[in-house]
């Protein structure tokens, strides 16, 4: 027995204990995360005007609440941000960060073929849709446990090496179904949320706090709701 | 040629996934079988003790001093008191800690200490050992409001706090915030600082809260008892390692009603969770466990009512021990029982009896040296204490090793 208790695969499929995050560098997530999320927020916000000047003034105040996520103390958005909402996900990051990414690559290289293709590839790719329903379904999961209507304690499995192996397997998926490159977004940057969550534990030391947080939940709901009505209107 | 090029990149993906969750299972603390409670020895004041050991016979429970915890100068609210017992080479025997300001949940609260000196037998001059503010500059995040604390001893001897910190709400968004003594001398024990959140819920990890004291183990960790409370209100039960980090949360019950569930060890894989409830039976609600704290399943209720107040719960030698408000409404009376197997309560004596509209509430028990200290909250304005010795044929006095 002692010998089996002593093989790693056990602590795979039983109890472990959480590995939790050093509390160092927290407070800089915690910064980083919101301008982040509000930059590409109100990015997206301002890019439903059609007036170029209110899109613009739309970018200036994105990047003045970004620059105001960042000011420590009380001063600062991300304090009272925190306060209510802790720390976004690593997802919600990465996320926002690739679209503030896209967003700065189309105003420098209006023209390139490479920003429009890779565009249009999303659009059309079954995969941010299949990611969003995987995404609105954990919510969901969690959203039942956190009143505890669930036989099993969900989110206390988040701790253990084994739902972030399942994490890992969901984010392989596109590649090992064949899909292109071009079209398996956001399993990309599932990985690389994994990747730094393996190393650093952030936010929480829990691998549903990493890939999906609350407001990335709603934003979900909402993905999906836009994406069927542009696809009954088309 | 097709499916062969899946199946290939299917085990590839299989490997990967399987060797990182492998070497994330490396880096974890060797928690044993999922019985992580399993054979675990139940320990009483700093000696680890099995229950049966020091069997309390043939004697009673006398009441031997009672007074009130010195209030912070000015401030007239206190509640919800927790007490700890320091090893026995520390100065202090006891440490005491409530929140206290303007009323509950005013933003002046903070959390006020006091020791017992072993030596004079007297409580310290009060003090505030944590603010919020101060909190919220450690943590990097705000915190509006400040409630209930829980004190533990870990392994080592520090001192470690669970305080109740809300987020944006009232209780209901309620957070579990870690504080350790900054130095674990005795000279530093008012200096404490905020190691973390406990990661409790997905929801923004609001409405857990902390209220009734930890089961400590022989490993030197414990079980802390936690309780959600947001639109339903349920126990759970935490296992900290004995440097305080975060092992395990099970659900103790998911009735919907219950909440600041007291925990009993009836036996080393036999456990209680007393609850105060919710609802209109106005009852205190059990759970058990018969596995150390790995699965819980809901007991039924004790025979005893209760107004929906807060209950403590310790266990001295082989007798465990209750004090609670015995009505169904109103918490104008507290009462200490005993019990042998924790289902089946005796009266020892009435603690306190006033007039309706009075309260004596939210109770906390501690052994320390060979004396049963109680403290409770009286009229929200100060915190009261009682003190007991085991007069009679028993062979041991409790809390003391046999022989």
């Amino acid at each position: 027995m002692n010998l089996l208790d002593s093989f790693l695969w056990l602590r795979l499929v039983q109890d472990a204990a959480p590995l939790l995050p050093q509390p160092g560098y927290l407070a800089v997530l915690r910064h980083a995360g919101w301008a982040l999320v509000l930059a590409a927020l109100l990015s997206a916000g301002a890019q439903l005007f059609t007036a170029r000047r209110l899109r613009e003034a739309g970018g200036m105040l994105a990047g003045t609440m970004a620059l105001w996520a960042c000011i420590p103390g009380t001063w600062g958005l991300s304090y009272w941000l925190g306060l209510a909402f802790q720390t976004p996900s690593l997802m919600a990051m990465a996320l926002s960060l690739h679209y503030l990414w896209q967003r700065l690559a189309q105003r420098k290289w209006p023209n390139t073929v490479q920003a429009s293709s890779l565009a249009r590839s999303a659009q059309s790719s079954p995969w941010p849709y299949r990611y969003a329903v995987l995404g609105m379904a954990l919510g969901y999961l969690l959203l039942l446990d956190t009143f505890a209507y669930l036989p099993l304690a969900w989110y206390a499995w988040g701790f253990s090496p084994l739902a972030y192996a399942l994490c890992l397997l969901l984010a392989l998926a596109p590649w090992v179904l064949g899909a292109r490159w071009s079209q398996t977004a956001p399993a990309p940057a599932m990985l690389v949320v994994l990747a730094v969550f393996g190393l650093t534990r952030w936010p929480t030391g829990n691998v549903w706090d990493a890939v999906l947080d609350p407001w990335l939940f709603v934003g979900l709901h909402i993905y999906l709701v836009a994406r069927y009505r542009a696809q009954h209107h088309a | 040629m097709f499916f062969s090029s899946r199946l290939l990149r299917a085990c590839a993906a299989l490997a990967i996934a399987g060797l990182l969750g492998l070497a994330d299972a490396a880096r974890r603390a060797d928690l044993g079988p999922a019985l992580a409670h399993a054979g675990a020895q139940i320990q009483v004041n700093g000696s680890a003790q099995s229950p049966g050991e020091a069997p309390l016979t043939g004697g009673h429970w006398e009441r031997v001093g009672q007074g009130h915890i010195p209030m912070p100068p000015g401030v007239p609210a206190a509640h919800a008191s927790a007490l700890v017992a320091l090893p026995a080479t520390h100065p202090s025997a006891l440490l005491a800690f409530w929140f206290a300001g303007d009323r509950e949940s005013a933003p002046n609260v903070q959390i006020a200490m006091s020791s017992l000196d072993r030596a004079t037998g007297s409580w310290s001059p009060a003090r505030m050992v944590v603010d919020r503010w101060e909190v919220a500059q450690q943590l990097g995040f705000g915190i509006r409001r400040l409630g209930n604390p829980v004190a533990w001893v870990d392994g080592q001897g520090q001192v470690h706090l669970f305080v109740v910190a809300t987020g944006l709400g009232g209780w209901a968004a309620g957070r579990v915030l870690h504080l350790q003594q900054a130095a674990p001398t005795a000279q530093t024990l008012w200096a404490w600082k905020a190691t973390a959140v406990l990661p409790l819920s997905w929801l923004w990890n609001t409405s857990y809260l902390v209220r009734t004291a930890p089961l400590p183990l022989a490993d030197g960790g414990m079980v802390l008892p936690v309780y959600f409370e947001l639109a339903r209100k349920y126990p759970v039960a935490l296992r900290l390692d004995a440097m305080g980090a975060l092992l395990s949360m099970v659900p103790i019950s998911t009735q919907g009603q219950r909440l600041q569930p007291a925990l009993l060890a009836t036996g080393e894989r036999d456990w209680l969770a007393l609850m105060r409830d919710g609802g209109p039976e106005g009852r205190i609600r059990m759970a058990r466990s018969a596995d150390g704290g790995a699965h819980w399943s809901d007991a039924g209720d004790l025979p005893l009512d209760n107004p929906n107040a807060s209950v403590a719960t310790l266990t001295a030698g082989d007798q465990h021990l209750l004090v609670y408000n015995p009505r169904k409404i109103g918490r104008n009376e507290l009462r200490m029982a005993s019990s042998a197997d924790g289902r089946l309560w005796s009266t020892v004596l009435d603690l306190e009896s006033g007039p309706p509209g009075h309260e004596y509430s939210y109770p906390a028990m501690a052994m320390a040296d060979g004396q049963l200290w109680v403290s409770y909250t009286d009229q929200r304005q100060s915190i009261a204490w009682q003190r007991f010795s085991w007069v009679g044929a028993s062979p041991t006095a409790p809390g003391k090793e046999s022989p």
